[in-house]
This record gives C-alpha cells, sequence and structure tokens, in this order.
C-alpha cells in the first residue's frame, strides 16, 4: 500500500513560518467550516469519523469532546505535544513542519467544547517545536484567528505554550496538569477522569498532537471522506515511526490496515539485506513482535488480538545481529529512570525489573528469574497508577516469549556484556 | 551519625536580579503555576538553579522552599549543580543504540570520563557534581532517554545544537564550535 | 443517602460518598493498607487494598475510589492476592521493616517472600539523620507514604517543611536541599512521627532506648490525660515504662486532637523527671 500525505501534506512543502504558506494549502478551511457550521456539526462529524486518540489510548475523539462540551463552567483544552516514548518523533515532525495545523485543530477544539483557554504541554527538548508553535499563535493572533474575538466568531480563545523539562511521565495526562499546576509531574488517581476535572480542576479536552491534527482532516474531508482510508474500527491514516534497521528510518503516513510487513518495505526493508529479528512496536510501553507477524495489519484491533499495541506509532526494527536483551536492558533501565516514584509496584518494580533483566542481559539469568519478571509484570500492570507502571512489563515479558530465559551466545552482544560489568541501573 | 550541615545559601545578588527579573518579566504576580516557566528562565539565564536561587524564588512566589525542591529535582533538564564544561546529551536509547549509540558512548567514555547521572536519580541533586575526573573535564556529559530524532540516529546535542548521524569526531568538532576546549 | 453495592458475591449497604474501603471495614472485612490513615487524606500510592472492580481495566485503590450504586467489588481474586503480595514483598524488599511490624504482618499475611528478590537487591540507602533533641529520622526505613508531608502540610499543620524530592527509586521525603531539621521550617510538633507506620520517624527517647536494648513495650503501660499547657485540651496518652514517661500520643478518633499534638504536647514532658533520659 502506498504512503498517503494526508497529515503530512504540507510538511517539507508549504514555509512552516508562514501563515500565507499554510493558507494556500487548505490551511483553516477547517476552521471556516466549523464556525460556519456550528459546534453540533464539528461534534457529529468527529464522532462519526471513528477518529481514535492518537496519543497510545486509542480513545475515541469525538466522545471526548463532547464530554467537555456539555460539562458545566470552565473548559480548557490541552494539546499533549510531551512526545517522549522512546522511538517517537511524528508529533516534534508536525509540530515543526505544521504548526498552524496545530494550532487550527485546537482553535476549532476550543470553540466547539466552548473553552477560552488552550495551553500546548510541549516537551522540554523540543525547542525548535516550541519557537514555531509560538510564531504560529503570534501570527494567528495578529490575523485575527486567535483571541478576544478568534476568527470572528465573537468569542474568546488564546493558546499558550509551556515547556516540559525532562519527564516521560507528564505525557500522562494527569501528571501534565500537575506539571503545568507547579507541582511534581505525578499523576493523579483516576476518577476524576480530566473531562470532569482536569487543568486548575477545570474540565479538559486533552488530546495529542496527531489526534488534533486529524480533525481538521475530518472536517474538510467529511466523515466519510476521512474513513476513506483505514478499516472500519481504525479509521484514516496513521503516522508511524520507523527507525533501527532500516535503510530509511523515517516518518511514513499509511491507512491504517497497511501491514507491518508493507510498512518496512516502504521503509526500505531491513538493512544490509540482512534479516529480521523482531519489532519493537509502540515503544518502550510496546511489545516485541517476532518476523512471524509481517503480514499482521496495523490496526488498533489487530494490534491488540496479537497482544501488541499501536501505542504511540514507533516501529523499532531489529535485525538478525542486534542483541535483543541489550535493547530489553535499556527498556527496563528507561522506566527505571522515569518512573515518578509515587507508587510502590511501579517505583520498586521497575527496580527490580531492571536488575532482574540485567542478570538476564549478562548471562547471569537465575532460575527464579522468570517466575519473578512475571510476578512483577502482573503487579505493575494490575496495580500501578498510570499508565507508566501499567505498561513498564510488556516489553520485557513479551520478549521473553520472543527468546526463552537464557538468551544464546550470539545475542550477547558488547552491550550485555559491559552490562555484566556494571552495577544495573547505570549506564550501559 | 551526624550529617553534614548543609544551611540553606543566601542567594548571590546576580541570582537575586535573575530571580526578580524573572517574575518582573511574568507581569503580573506569580502563581505557582509560573514556577517550572521561572525555572526555565533562571536556568537559561544562570546556567543552573542555585540553591540560593531557588530559596529567594520560593520567598517571592510565597511558596515552601521543599515543595519548589521537590519540583525542581523532579525534571531531568533542571540542572542543580553548576555545568562544569559544555553540555552535552547523547541520546542512548534504543533506536540510537540500534545504530551505534554504545560504541559512541563508549568513545565518549574514553574521551571526556564517565557521564554524569540525573541529579534528581541519586538523590540529593546537592550530592551530585562531586564526580572526581569528570568534573574536571571540559564537557559535562550525560546519556539521555530518547530525543526524538531516531530518524537522524544517533544523535547528540552539544553546546545547544542539535547533531545527527554523529560520531564522537563529530562531537568534537561541534564542541570546539561552541566554545568548548574539547 | 445508602447504596447498594455488591461485594465478594455478597450485597452490602454502603453510604454514599463512601470509599470501598469504609464500606468493606463496617461490613467486617478489610484490605491491607499501609498509606492509609483515617485523619489524612488518601493519598493511594501504597496500592497494598487494591480490589477489583468491574468494568475497571486495572485494580482500584479500595482507599479512595468511593462507592457508586450497583458496584461490583471482589476483594480475593487470584490478580487481587498476587498484586498485594508482590506489592507488599517489593516495599519490605527494599527498606528495613525491622521497627514496622504492621509492614510485616500484612507480608506475613500473603505469604510474602521479599527475599526472593536476592540479596543484591538494591535497597534504601540513607544515613541515619540523627540532627536534633527531639527525633530522627531514618530513611532507610520509608516506604514513601506520604503521611508525613500531610501531617505537616495541608492535613493537619500548614507547616510544609516537607516533601518530596527526587524522582522514582530515588524519590526520598526531603526538608528541601536535606536541611538539618533545625534549618527547616520544622516546628517540631511531631505530627508526623505519629502518623509514620514504619518508624522512619521516631522519638529520640525511644531511638536512644531501642538502641540501648532498653526499649520494651510490655513493660509499658499507657496513662489516659489532658495536655496541661492550655487551655485546648488536647488528650494525651503517656506511654510510661518503669514509672518514667517514655513517649507521648494522642489517639487518632480524639475529637480534639485527631491525633495531632504541638511540640509541647509532644515533647514537653522531660520536665517531670528530675533527671530526663535524654542525650
Amino acid at each position: 500500500m502506498p504512503e498517503i500525505r494526508r497529515l503530512l501534506a504540507r510538511a517539507g512543502v508549504a514555509d512552516p513560518e508562514s501563515l500565507e504558506a499554510y493558507r494556500s494549502l487548505r490551511g483553516y478551511e477547517a476552521l471556516t467550516r466549523a464556525t460556519e457550521r456550528g459546534p453540533a456539526w464539528v461534534l457529529s462529524e468527529l464522532e462519526a469519523s471513528g477518529l481514535l486518540g492518537r496519543g497510545g489510548a486509542a480513545f475515541p475523539a469525538g466522545r471526548k469532546w463532547r464530554a467537555v462540551a456539555e460539562a458545566g463552567g470552565r473548559r480548557r483544552v490541552v494539546c499533549n505535544a510531551d512526545e517522549s516514548e522512546p522511538g517517537t518523533f511524528k508529533d516534534r515532525v508536525l509540530m515543526e513542519e505544521d504548526p498552524f495545523a496545530v494550532v487550527e485543530a485546537m482553535t476549532i477544539a476550543g470553540l466547539t467544547v466552548g473553552a477560552e483557554d488552550g495551553l500546548i504541554y510541549v516537551r522540554g527538548e523540543y525547542r525548535l517545536a516550541a519557537t514555531r508553535l509560538r510564531q504560529a499563535i503570534d501570527q494567528a493572533e495578529r490575523a485575527g484567528l486567535l483571541g478576544a474575538d478568534a476568527a470572528g466568531t465573537g468569542r474568546a480563545f488564546r493558546i499558550r505554550v509551556f515547556r516540559g523539562a525532562g519527564a516521560y511521565i507528564c505525557g500522562e495526562e494527569t501528571a501534565l496538569f500537575n506539571s503545568v499546576e507547579g507541582r511534581r509531574g505525578e499523576p493523579r488517581n483516576k476518577p476524576p477522569f480530566p473531562t470532569q476535572a482536569g487543568l486548575f480542576g477545570d474540565p479538559t479536552l486533552v488530546n495529542n498532537v496527531e489526534t488534533l491534527c486529524n480533525v481538521p482532516v475530518v472536517l474538510r474531508e467529511g466523515a466519510s471522506g476521512f474513513r476513506r482510508y483505514g478499516t472500519e474500527r481504525s479509521t484514516g491514516t496513521k503516522l508511524w515511526c520507523v527507525s533501527g534497521h532500516v535503510e530509511r528510518p523515517g516518518l511514513y503516513e499509511v491507512p491504517f490496515g497497511t501491514t507491518l510487513g508493507e510498512l518496512l518495505e516502504l521503509a526500505g526493508g531491513v538493512w544490509r539485506g540482512r534479516r529480521l529479528q523482531a519489532v519493537l512496536c509502540g515503544g518502550a510501553a510496546g511489545t516485541f513482535l517476532g518476523p512471524d507477524r509481517l503480514d499482521l495489519p496495523l490496526t488498533f484491533e489487530d494490534l491488540r488480538t496479537a497482544g501488541g499495541t499501536v501505542g504511540s506509532g514507533a516501529v523499532i526494527v531489529l535485525d538478525e545481529t542486534a542483541s535483543l536483551w541489550d535493547v530489553v536492558l535499556r527498556v527496563a533501565r528507561f522506566f527505571q529512570e522515569e518512573s515518578c516514584g509515587q507508587c510502590v509496584p511501579c517505583r520498586v518494580g521497575t527496580q527490580r525489573q531492571l536488575e532482574i533483566v540485567g542478570r538476564l542481559a549478562s548471562g547471569r539469568a537465575r532460575p527464579e528469574d522468570p517466575q519473578l519478571l512475571a510476578d512483577i509484570g502482573a503487579a505493575m500492570t494490575d496495580a500501578s497508577i498510570c499508565g507508566l507502571g501499567q505498561t513498564a512489563a510488556g516489553a520485557v515479558l513479551s520478549a521473553l516469549t520472543l527468546q526463552p530465559l537464557v538468551p544464546p551466545s550470539n545475542s550477547r552482544g558488547k552491550g550485555a556484556q559491559r552490562a555484566a560489568r556494571g552495577r544495573p541501573g547505570e549506564s550501559v | 551519625m551526624p550529617i553534614e550541615p548543609n544551611p540553606p545559601a543566601p542567594a548571590t545578588e546576580r541570582e537575586r536580579e535573575a530571580v526578580d527579573r524573572a517574575i518582573a518579566g511574568l507581569g503580573v504576580e506569580p502563581r505557582r503555576s509560573d514556577l517550572l516557566p521561572l525555572l526555565h528562565a533562571l536556568q537559561d539565564e544562570l546556567g543552573w538553579l542555585p540553591r540560593g536561587a531557588l530559596h529567594h524564588l520560593a520567598d517571592r512566589m510565597n511558596l515552601p522552599f521543599p515543595d519548589v525542591w521537590g519540583v525542581a529535582t523532579f525534571y531531568a533538564l533542571l540542572r542543580l549543580d553548576p555545568p562544569h564544561g559544555t553540555i552535552l546529551h547523547v541520546c542512548d536509547d534504543v533506536p540510537c543504540r540500534l545504530r551505534g549509540a554504545d560504541t559512541l558512548v563508549h568513545d565518549l567514555e574514553a574521551r571526556y570520563g564517565p557521564p554524569r547521572r540525573f541529579a534528581g536519580e541519586a538523590h540529593g541533586a546537592v550530592r551530585s557534581g562531586e564526580g572526581g575526573a569528570a568534573s574536571r573535564a571540559p564537557v559535562d556529559w550525560e546519556t539521555v532517554p530518547c530525543l526524538g530524532r531516531c530518524e537522524e540516529a544517533p544523535v547528540a546535542v552539544a553546546g545547544g545544537r542539535e547533531l545527527g548521524r554523529v560520531t564522537a569526531d563529530g562531537i568534537a568538532a561541534a564542541l570546539r564550535h561552541s566554545g568548548g576546549d574539547a | 443517602m445508602s447504596i447498594g453495592i455488591e461485594v465478594d458475591g455478597r450485597a452490602l449497604e454502603a453510604d454514599e460518598g463512601m470509599t470501598i474501603l469504609q464500606a468493606l471495614r463496617r461490613a467486617g472485612m478489610d484490605a491491607p493498607t499501609l498509606c492509609y490513615h483515617p485523619n489524612l487524606t488518601p493519598v493511594n500510592v501504597c496500592r497494598a487494598c487494591v480490589v477489583e472492580v468491574e468494568g475497571s481495566r486495572a485494580l482500584v485503590p479500595s482507599c479512595s475510589r468511593r462507592v457508586e450504586p450497583g458496584m461490583r467489588i471482589r476483594t480475593d481474586t487470584g490478580r487481587v492476592r498476587r498484586a498485594r503480595k508482590v506489592v507488599l514483598e517489593l516495599l519490605a524488599s527494599s527498606v528495613d521493616t525491622s521497627t514496622a511490624p504492621e509492614l510485616a504482618a500484612h507480608v506475613a499475611a500473603y505469604q510474602g517472600d521479599p527475599a526472593r528478590f536476592g540479596s543484591d537487591a538494591v535497597r534504601v540507602d540513607e544515613p541515619l539523620r540523627d540532627d536534633n533533641d527531639l527525633y530522627v529520622r531514618d530513611y532507610a526505613k520509608c516506604i514513601l507514604c506520604y503521611k508525613c508531608v500531610e501531617a505537616c502540610g495541608e492535613d493537619a499543620q500548614y507547616t510544609f517543611a516537607l516533601a518530596v524530592a527526587g524522582r522514582g527509586f530515588a524519590a526520598r521525603i526531603e526538608t528541601g536541599a536535606d536541611a538539618p531539621l533545625l534549618e527547616s521550617r520544622c516546628v517540631f510538633c511531631g505530627n508526623c512521627v505519629a502518623v509514620c507506620p514504619t518508624g522512619a520517624l521516631m522519638p529520640l527517647i525511644e531511638h536512644r532506648m531501642r538502641q540501648a536494648g532498653e526499649w520494651d513495650p510490655s513493660r509499658q503501660h499507657v496513662a489516659e490525660t489532658i495536655c496541661p499547657y492550655c487551655g485546648v485540651g488536647c488528650a494525651l496518652e503517656l506511654h510510661v515504662q518503669d514509672n518514667r514517661i517514655v513517649k507521648v500520643t494522642s489517639p487518632a478518633d480524639h475529637d480534639v486532637t485527631r491525633g495531632h499534638l504541638c511540640v509541647k504536647g509532644r515533647f514537653g514532658f522531660t520536665y517531670v523527671h528530675p533527671d530526663p533520659p535524654s542525650r
């Protein structure tokens, strides 16, 4: 299946610092339609489009928008641009290359759900993205598309850019709220859900960058036009971040339903003519898929059935020479370093998981280790407060199914041998 | 066992001014939700977050110092001790490792000594930065999680410059360019 | 208003606004708790009290989740038992539990084996902070239940001398840049000591007596009285060993104190003895 450049239509084509360039490529058409036809139309199109959230949880966007629209009192719109999932760069590209699309989509969201305050929480490392977004907001304000009378609707909507400071956990929406409120980025217990009590306690619509960028497409093409690509339950196109051992790592937009093999072919296939060992799909919070999964259609439903996840859209490719356990060890260290430390299963579980994976990666596994990993994984998945702890064992446990306890000697690469000398938790 | 005395450090004149200026830049009385933007502004100006500046900031914001400290130690990009050289962040996350970051880290270790660890990890950001040889190297470097530029792996940020498909030699050149005498 | 819920197949009546834990306890059932305290806002971080709630993907902390009409709850499934057991093992494997009988009892009740993570499992490694005349802080025993932070802050004292600093396994309770208590905001009310479930915070007298092998609860009795210092009328429990007051507490269910005291009530008793066994 070929690439479809719908979300990426302007990326690399239009000057990202020019409102005029944006407008000349169908920019702000969707906002015009939205203001002409009103919030009820926007909500029904969005619901009919079947758009599911692209941040990892795959929640129906229309239902979320409606929940906030129907909430009382002051409401807020937050764009979650704290993209930090290892192997994920799609939101960065969208913000850097098409910042006005984010601004337009947020404006539609604000006017539709009845919010006056929009906030974009941009990952601290993404300086260029933050700069481009600020420029876009400034130009939109000067053009009357934001401000006290946004797009001539007589209603106010403003957006500010808020920079994170290096914490994966702040991509969790309630941790994001705490971070903005000047507190430690520790997740809150849910319920209440953000649509009920979010940022500063107000009902809040939180959408990922890619989710938002789909909204103008839905409104321009109409729900049925949007559904022209994708499957019945996974509608539209999806951005996949293909990295690792492929010839052409990069961002690829394809319809949902494209198979894993087709996606890898787009990226030039496994590099250096080598064979595929595994794909880490969904980033650190994802799972490993073996070479027997190349025919798997990439959809929310098929990946779920296969025990995987769309997650953030990261597809990290390992060729036959890669050290699987070296990769797993890095994933385990990631979670140990990024756990906020609030709840016990995640705080101690990610530490213990790192210690055990350190043993496995260096060929010092103990007989009880698989059981320990299974128990820790179950406790983290079932009892952690938030998605970080709930997904922290996924890659580790799926690696165990791909490669049994004692890694064969060919997977004990340099990294694993060095890990054997270092204390778990130290850089390897 | 007695612990080392660790009294509140008074802010230097420069630190006080930096805090006051950052708050003035808000144009309104600071609210708690201004904390992270103010910490960013302070670090941009001072290069790190001296304890005295944090005390003064807490006073000006009418926040308890432990709360400000708790927030400052939460984020990996906030520095609680002075950088001893040009700052270098090297991604060693999965996509970059698959494209040679492990070798790169090894080479950099040979040149600049072991990387520093995120202070919040080692508790007491107060204790970090005491490292031996590393603290005398002209490059203050650490390995970091995925920087979100995996299509150009391996990647690094040297003295604020983003580098893709990078090598140890490329990093050294970029550091020379940014003023580090590496 | 009364609402109907179902727990382990049994129909129960609960009051609207009640937590699952409160409903369980009223019905004579229970769940293990560590970070829960009746007078503090539930932070639901220890996750020992988790239960299964129908329709919920992950397990649910019973200490903070409020009951809803028709809620179907299971407290004794394999999933619940496994999660609780492992959570308790993880905690016990990471800290010194020598003065945490509550935690040890929970671990035993779930047949937990904290040693199975190996003798090389990393533990919280912190020196004893013995920096004032009234209480010590031994964070090697701290399970990060947040109770001290809450008691010091909005739930009781409004002093805000404590907060969590750092992140992940390295997260710690802190005075801010690890300042000694005398240079911190601490007013030495000891309300943090009173709510600490593991002995990480301990009155200095008890700490010294334990070190000397003299602390012996079996030789202690409790005398109830009213604090003599001011007119508030705080209830005191004087813990007396060998005819000496060795500790003062206040009942958590007392109307006036809710277990909290001030520095005088909690620590100002040594004048009773001509030669106080202090430092």
